[in-house]
Formats: C-alpha cells, sequence, structure tokens
C-alpha cells in the first residue's frame, strides 16, 4: 500500500493581505476558519466540495474535493461496445450532450481510419452535426450565462436565458425524442434525420437569437454592479491557463488564441465564416471573469452564425449514416481525439486491440483540468469572488467526476 | 518538428533513457524510462524547439491482456457459461502497467504521445507535476485508478474514489469488494458486470 | 389612536375607566390592528414579490392555490410554514436561537408606532418620532446576530457579521440623509413633517433639489439597511446558503420573513413620509376626497414595488464594495448635502 501525503494544514493568519504584526495580532487569539463549500451548496454547480480555509472574508486556500457524481465511465467503456458507449458520453457534460456524443463518435471514427478502414460520414450529416452541435453549445453557453448571474445575485438572467434553452430543447426533442439524454450522434454520422419541423424552428430560432443576445448584454453585461464584482477578479493568465490544461473559454479568455474547431478543423468547421473569441481584457485584467463570462457570449453570436450559414449552405436531403459494419470492431490502435465542446477540449484516448469493446477509453474532461486551476486562483479572493470564480469556470460535475 | 526529429533530439540527451519509438502510424509515440521521465519531460518543455507547454491528458493503461496482434482477451463484452456466470478470465500471467502523456506545443504546433511502462510489482514513475501543474490531477486520477506512484508528486491522495476505498478500479484484474464500509456491493450487479 | 381615543370616552362601560387605562387599551387595539395590517401586507408583498419576479423573468408566478392567479398563495404558504418540522441544530445556543426571529420581527414592527398613516391615525405622536423609528428598525440587527452566532453554523455566522457590518454602517448614510429635512421642518414629529408638504406636488420634500439628493441616499441606504438585494449580503443565498437564517424552518423561519417585510414596508413607510408627502395627494381639492391611509399606502407600496423590482434587476455587491460605497462616496454625499443645506438656511 502507498503511503498517502495528506496536505499541511495551512498556517494560522496566512492570508494574503492581512499578515500583520501590531499588538491586535500578538494579543488577540486568531483562528483560520475552515468551512466545507458543498457539496450541497447553491453556487457549486453540482456536487463540488471546496474544502475552503478563510481569514475572515478572506480565502486563504481553497482544496476541490471531487468524485461525488463518479459512475465508473471508463470502467463501463472497457465492457461496451464502440456504439454501446455513446450514451454514457451523455451522462458526463449534460449541458452539451450533443458535443460530447460528437466528439466520442469523432474520435472511434477517427480510430476507425487510422486502422485502415473506411468511414465516409454522408455530407448532409456534417451538416446536421454541425447545427445540432452548435445549438447545443449555445444551450450550454445560455445556462452558463444564466448561473453566472444567479451567482452574482441576480436572478432574471436565468430565466432569461432558460427561456431561449427551451427553444433549443424542444428542437432537440423533435430531433431525437429525448431533452437532456440525447444520443443523437452515432458512430458514423447521426441517428435520425431532422424532421421538417424542427429545421422551420432552427430557422426561426436563427432569426430571433441574435436579439436575444443584445437583451442580455443590457440586462447583465452592461451592469456596474456586474461589472464590478466581475472585472478584475480571478485572473487566470496565458501562462498559468495553459500550465493548468485550462482549455475553452478559460484559455481563450487569457488572450491565447487557440480553439480546436480553427487550428485543428474536424467535421466542416473549415467551411464556415466566424471568428475565434479572446478575452481582451476590457473591464479589466486580460483573463478575469468578466472576459471568461464574455467569451462565452461571443461565442454564442459565432456559433450562431454558424448555424445561420450550415443551415444555408444545407445540402439535399440523404443518407444520414455511414456505411458501417454492424458489428463493429476498431482495427489494432489507438488514438487521442480532442474537440472543441462548450467547456473545453473534451478528448478521448481510445486503445483497441481488435476487439468489439475498446480495451482502454480514457475520458480527459475540459472541466476536470479547468477545476484544477482553482488551487492556484483562490487563495486571496474573497468569498464572494470565489463564487464568482467558480462560476466563471463553467463547470459540469457529470464531466469532472464522469 | 517531426516526429522522427523529436526523436533523435531526445536520443541525443538522453540516450538509454529513450526506450523505443513508433512512428508511421496515426499518433507516434516514445517510450522512456519511467525514472528519468521528470527531466525528460523539463527537456521537452524548456528547449525552445520543442516547447511542449501543454500536457493535454494522462492516462494509466494496464496492458493486462494486451494483444497488440489483435487477438486479445478482450475481443468479446462478456464471456458467460452456459449456466449464467461470467468466465473467470486468467490474470496470472503479469503484464505492465503503462501511463501515456499527450504533449502539444501550441507554439510549433506538433503533438507527441510520451509513453511509460512499469512493473505490476512496484509500479513507480517519476512525476511532471512540477513541469505541467495540470499533471498533478491527472497523476492523481492515474493513482486512484491504476494504483500507479508518481514519485515527487506533492499530494498524492485519491481524487475519484473515497480515501478509503481499496483496490486500483481499473486494473484489469480488479475484482469489486464485496462491502464498502457498511454498505454490501454484492448482488447489485456490480460486481459481477466488472469482471470478465 | 386619538380618534380611537376620543370614540373610547363616549362608550358607556370604557368611559368609566380612568384615562390611562383607556389610553392603554386604545393603545394595544392600535397596536393589534397595524399588527394584523402589516401582517397582511406582508402576505400581499410575498405574493406580489413572486407576481412581479414572474413578470420579469417571462413566467407567471403562482397560478393554482385560490383559483385565480394563485391569490391564496401565502396563505398555503402559512399553513405549510406552521406544519413544517421545526429543526434546532443540535450545537444551537438555543435561547439565541429561539429568540432571534422574535427579536427580527419586534425590531421591523416597533416602528410602526410612529408612522403617521394619516393626520389622527398614528399610534404615537412622538415629537422625536422619526429618531425613535430609525433607532428601533436599527434593533434588527441584533436579531440577525442572534441567529447567526446561535445557529452554531459557519455560513449564518458570515451572514451575521456581514449583516452588523452593513446595517450599523448604513445607519450612518440613513440618518445623514434625513437630516436636512429634519432641519427644514424643525422638527423630528413625523407627521409634522407631513403637514408641511401640504398643497401642491412641488411642496412634497422630494421635489426640493437638495432633498431629492437625500431621498437617493435615503432609499438606497434603506434598502441596505433591509438587506435587499444588490445589498442582501446577510443572505446572500449563492454564497452564504441562506446567510443568517440558514438553519431556520417553519415558523421561526416564516417569522425572520416577516420581519425582512415588515422592515421593508417601514423605510417605504417613512420615505412616504418625510419625501413623499405622506397623506397627501398633491392636488389639493382631491385632498378631500380620498381617504388619508389609502394615499399614504399606496404611495409606500409604490415604493416597495421599485425596491422589488431593482431585487429582479441587479446583481450583488461585494462586501468591500458594499462598505466602500456606504463610507467613501454616501457618507460624504450626505454630510456635503447636510453642509450646504445648513449654509443655505443661515443664508436665507
Amino acid at each position: 500500500m502507498i503511503q498517502r501525503q495528506t496536505p499541511a494544514p495551512p498556517r494560522a493568519g496566512s492570508g494574503v493581505g492581512l499578515e500583520r504584526d501590531d499588538d491586535i495580532a500578538r494579543t488577540l487569539k486568531s483562528e483560520l476558519l475552515h468551512i466545507n463549500m458543498g457539496p450541497q451548496h447553491p453556487s457549486t454547480h453540482g456536487v463540488l466540495r471546496l474544502f475552503i480555509t478563510t481569514d475572515g472574508e478572506i480565502v486563504s486556500s481553497a482544496i476541490p474535493y471531487i468524485g461525488y457524481l463518479h459512475r465508473c465511465a471508463e470502467k463501463i467503456a472497457e465492457g461496451n461496445t464502440y456504439h454501446q458507449y455513446v450514451i454514457y458520453t451523455d451522462r458526463m457534460d449534460y449541458l452539451a450532450a450533443m458535443n460530447c456524443n460528437w466528439t466520442y463518435c469523432l474520435a472511434v471514427e477517427a480510430l476507425l481510419r487510422a486502422g485502415g478502414m473506411k468511414v465516409e460520414i454522408p455530407e448532409y450529416a456534417e451538416y446536421v452535426r454541425v447545427i445540432i452541435g452548435e445549438l447545443n453549445r449555445i444551450a450550454s453557453h445560455l445556462i452558463a450565462f444564466g448561473t453566472y448571474g444567479l451567482d452574482l445575485g441576480a436572478m432574471t438572467p436565468f430565466f432569461h436565458a432558460l427561456r431561449e434553452r427551451e427553444v433549443i430543447l424542444n428542437i432537440f426533442e423533435q430531433v431525437c425524442g429525448a431533452r437532456l439524454m440525447y444520443s443523437y450522434y452515432d458512430v458514423g454520422g447521426v441517428k435520425w434525420d431532422i424532421p421538417d419541423e424542427a429545421l422551420e424552428d432552427i430557422k426561426r430560432f436563427c432569426a430571433m437569437f441574435e436579439r436575444k443576445l443584445d437583451e442580455y448584454n443590457t440586462l447583465l453585461s452592461e451592469n456596474t454592479i456586474f461589472i464590478e464584482r466581475a472585472a478584475n477578479v480571478g485572473v487566470i493568465d496565458a501562462q498559468t491557463a495553459l500550465a493548468f490544461g485550462c482549455t475553452g473559454p478559460v484559455l481563450r479568455a487569457a488572450g491565447v488564441d487557440w480553439d480546436v474547431r480553427r487550428h485543428e478543423p474536424y467535421s466542416i468547421y473549415d467551411r464556415f465564416d466566424w471568428k475565434v473569441c479572446l478575452g481582451r481584457g476590457e473591464k479589466g485584467t486580460l483573463g478575469d471573469c468578466w472576459d471568461r463570462y464574455m467569451v462565452r457570449m461571443r461565442e454564442m453570436e459565432q456559433s450562431w452564425r454558424i448555424i445561420v450559414q450550415a443551415v444555408d449552405k444545407l445540402p439535399a436531403r440523404g443518407e444520414v449514416m455511414a456505411a458501417l459494419p454492424k458489428n463493429l470492431k476498431a482495427p489494432v490502435g489507438e488514438l487521442y481525439f480532442r474537440a472543441e465542446n462548450p467547456k473545453g477540449e473534451l478528448g478521448f484516448y481510445i486503445i483497441s486491440d481488435g476487439g468489439a469493446v475498446p480495451f482502454r477509453c480514457k475520458t480527459r474532461s475540459p472541466a476536470f483540468h479547468n477545476l484544477h486551476v482553482l488551487e492556484r486562483v483562490a487563495p486571496g479572493l474573497m468569498i464572494s469572488d470565489l463564487v464568482a470564480t467558480v462560476g466563471s469556470l463553467d463547470l459540469v460535475l457529470g464531466e469532472i467526476d464522469r | 518538428m517531426t516526429h522522427e526529429q523529436i526523436h533523435q533530439r531526445l536520443a541525443q540527451r538522453f540516450g538509454a533513457a529513450i526506450l523505443d519509438s513508433k512512428d508511421g502510424i496515426a499518433q507516434p509515440w516514445i517510450l522512456v524510462d519511467p525514472q528519468s521521465l521528470d527531466e525528460i519531460a523539463r527537456f521537452l518543455r524548456d528547449e525552445h524547439d520543442l516547447a511542449f507547454e501543454r500536457s493535454l491528458c494522462i492516462s494509466g493503461v494496464d496492458y493486462e491482456g494486451y494483444d497488440a496482434a489483435g487477438k486479445g482477451k478482450h475481443r468479446e463484452i462478456n464471456q458467460y457459461e452456459e449456466n449464467g456466470t461470467v468466465r473467470p478470465v486468467d490474470f496470472t500471467a503479469s503484464a505492465d502497467l503503462g501511463v501515456v502523456y499527450h504533449l502539444e506545443s501550441l507554439a510549433h504546433r506538433h503533438k507527441l504521445a510520451l509513453k511509460v511502462r512499469v512493473p505490476r510489482a512496484k509500479p513507480q514513475v517519476a512525476s511532471v507535476g512540477a513541469v505541467w501543474p495540470t499533471a498533478l490531477w491527472g497523476e492523481r486520477e492515474t493513482y486512484d485508478m491504476f494504483g500507479i506512484e508518481f514519485l515527487g508528486h506533492p499530494d498524492l491522495r485519491r481524487i475519484l474514489l473515497p480515501e478509503d476505498w481499496e483496490g486500483w478500479p481499473l486494473r484489469k484484474d480488479y475484482q469489486m469488494p464485496s462491502r464498502y464500509r457498511d454498505i454490501p456491493l454484492e448482488g447489485l450487479g456490480y460486481s459481477e458486470g466488472f469482471k470478465r | 389612536m386619538d380618534w380611537l381615543l376620543a370614540h373610547f370616552s363616549t362608550l358607556p362601560l370604557l368611559g368609566g375607566l380612568p384615562y390611562s387605562a383607556q389610553a392603554g387599551l386604545a393603545m394595544g387595539v392600535y397596536g393589534a390592528v397595524v399588527l394584523v395590517i402589516v401582517a397582511l401586507a406582508v402576505m400581499v408583498f410575498s405574493l406580489a414579490e413572486r407576481k412581479v419576479a414572474g413578470f420579469m423573468q417571462s413566467r407567471y408566478g403562482p397560478m393554482y392555490v385560490g383559483g385565480w392567479h394563485g391569490i391564496l398563495q401565502p396563505l398555503a404558504d402559512g399553513i405549510k410554514f406552521l406544519l413544517k418540522e421545526d429543526i434546532a441544530p443540535a450545537a444551537a445556543d438555543k435561547l439565541l436561537w429561539r429568540a432571534a426571529p422574535i427579536a427580527v420581527f419586534t425590531g421591523a414592527f416597533m416602528g410602526y408606532a410612529v408612522i403617521p398613516w394619516g393626520p389622527s391615525f398614528v399610534g404615537a405622536k412622538l415629537d422625536m418620532g422619526l429618531f425613535y423609528a430609525f433607532a428601533t428598525s436599527s434593533l434588527v440587527v441584533m436579531g440577525i446576530i442572534m441567529a447567526g452566532w446561535g445557529s452554531n453554523n459557519k455560513w449564518s455566522l458570515y451572514g451575521a457579521m456581514r449583516g452588523a457590518a452593513q446595517v450599523i454602517s448604513y445607519e450612518i448614510p440613513l440618518g445623514l440623509a434625513v437630516l436636512p429635512v429634519i432641519m427644514g421642518a424643525g422638527t423630528l414629529n413625523m407627521g409634522s413633517i407631513v403637514q408641511r408638504q401640504a398643497g401642491f406636488l412641488w411642496n412634497w420634500n422630494v421635489f426640493n433639489p437638495l432633498f431629492a439628493i437625500s431621498f437617493v441616499l435615503y432609499f438606497v441606504s434603506a434598502m441596505a439597511e433591509v438587506n435587499r438585494i444588490p445589498f442582501d449580503l446577510p443572505e446572500s443565498e449563492s454564497e452564504l446558503v441562506a446567510g443568517y437564517h440558514t438553519e431556520y424552518t417553519g415558523m421561526k423561519f416564516a417569522f425572520m420573513m416577516l420581519g425582512e417585510y415588515a422592515d421593508m414596508f417601514l423605510v417605504a413607510t417613512i420615505a412616504t413620509a418625510v419625501f413623499l408627502g405622506g397623506w397627501w395627494t398633491g392636488i389639493p381639492r382631491v385632498d378631500h376626497f380620498v381617504p388619508a391611509p389609502v394615499i399614504f399606502t399606496v404611495k409606500a407600496v409604490a415604493l416597495v414595488f421599485i425596491m422589488m423590482w431593482l431585487r429582479w434587476t441587479l446583481p450583488r455587491l461585494r462586501v468591500d464594495q458594499l462598505m466602500h460605497l456606504c463610507w467613501k462616496i454616501f457618507i460624504p454625499i450626505a454630510l456635503g448635502n447636510l453642509l450646504l443645506y445648513g449654509l443655505i438656511r443661515s443664508v436665507i
């Protein structure tokens, strides 16, 4: 048995900015306060538990404890065929289940191709995948936007966000019958065609959504109190973000121009005209909470642009699945594949030994690494700022714990 | 930089610590000595022409039963006896554990899969947490699931499972315990499902 | 109260009693009536709050209980509060823990004694009525501290400490804001302050430029005083779970809520009396036709609505920003305003 090391308890008075050496500090007995923030806490976005040590209002350390939602996804992967495992990817980032499905399917397809198999996704299915995937990105970012408002005490944006998300969920329901756990993508394409009504709904959504974005920005993004609360708070600079493996909006908010969809285009992302949204430090320091928030708001606009173009260019209806053997066996090989999910880069490392099930299927979840950076950022923040920072990382515990 | 160039750079600098390399596949890899992994990692990050500033993914692997020829034991999902019980698989043959590090350089836009293999009896790898802080959690997860010890890791605890959980679940020879504290785990389908 | 007392003396049975007994009885009756009215108002507010929230959030709010737009929802809530299990934390300081809801509600309710609903609808025509109202309303902070400390919960303690710092700090701009008005009126008697605003609309204090600054300062400080978003730091549910009342259930929680809404209504009534012309409509001819308490209540409710509106629009301030706003912005402005008004008064 390997000996486990436990971290040394923080020293009293180690709160940043509170080091003082005067009569009060010497005569007054003071201790740090240890609090469990979570797993049942309104703003930990699920079952995250932060063990925080505070000195008054100032947090001197925050240690995340995760695993409350661990469902052995990687072990399960080793006992299920490639097709069967798609439904488990739904349960990872349940707010962007479509994107998780998609990434996994792309990973398996890449693995099949690497082994010399022919996997030709029909053109039509690629467009459907992009449209649905980007819709889910908007839905996920809407939740991020709404809950961020909640974290900072503004209730109303959340309901406005849910209102638009409802439209997207209705579209998904028409497409695949489910509202949260879709399992719509499959290895080789998508499971069903989009019905005509859903396509009409998508067009209607596109026509309406840009106006709504302005509404959100007026309501929350430009609010003085909101800027006061989010700007210059929880700054994650580019170096830290890269070192801690942050991806997605957290990395881009730090000013790192990196979006897998743009720099390593998969599917058909190279056919659309859209921009990579970066943090600009407009309201404060580059890489603060406001930047992370704003990157998501701008990404929604870009996703909207992609959807509009994809709907425009949508080819004539046809097959939605590639011709693949029913009893799918991946050739021997291994592959790490990552794709840009709403939360960051979701990666799958799949090793196949030629069987019907993967030999090993490791998930690299973006929120897992985005959460890790909190250990570095938290010391010195106030409790309110800690909440703001956790919110700005847009964590989904289903994905962290898998 | 191509994979071959990276391999040569490493081979020049570390010589015998670079054990193997495979090119010409979808994602080439380099197998290195687990004890000098931290130095290699530092070299990979700090050299200007390599500059692997990102560690994307750290995956533990249990190579038990892996057969690169494609005739592994894991070809079927579950092998059932006629009476419905799961057929036990022979795990007596020793096989290595391994860790795979997927690295990337944004500056040079090249990627690398760095592999180490450690004996099952004494799974010890040098920690790269000092090089890429993100590895601290990746290594904790690998420790949690495979029992691979990362030497020099400042805080090597279980991360996803409870602190007092026994065993290393993602090893191929893992047997689900019959109880966890006061909670019976038999008969719930978990123990049976994970057996091969 | 005068009106009650006048009636009592004409009644056959009560008329025989000594004056002090009559006065005591009248006081009791008035208190009971106000208690019921305030409790009813709080029930209305609790429904109104959800309806306002629903309206702003494109949803309906309660729709089922009572048939018409959830009109009986507050009643259902009351019954639910009564039936909820009363859970006390094992390590709580039981005495403080039980006393806290009472302290919160009493503190909020005591202030109503001096509110002039109409020329003769005043509990006590205290000459230092405004001072009394401010003094008693800050008793609420005692309840908050008792709740936070007594619950023996770290989040509650945080809420209590924030509450103490916040309420006591905002007492200062609150008091300073009304000082020019008091200087102008020359009295602390709220009835007299209202009487001075009789006549046309522009006689209201809020339409005097310097008093308008006072009004804004007062209103914002009052929102901080009663812990409403954007100043709801003692409660701040996304940070401190539910702040000082995290551990409260059932009727104890209901009393906390009741106290909170009663306090909110109280500061609105004070603002109405001091700045918005109390029971005057602003058009002298109309004053005779509308009962004074109705006008007064309408104005106070409008202020409460504004508080609700702000609550469902704005995010919450951080604790240091809150203090910054109070000590570095509001207090200097209030002091400057006071100085300016004093200078003008002494010159003219």
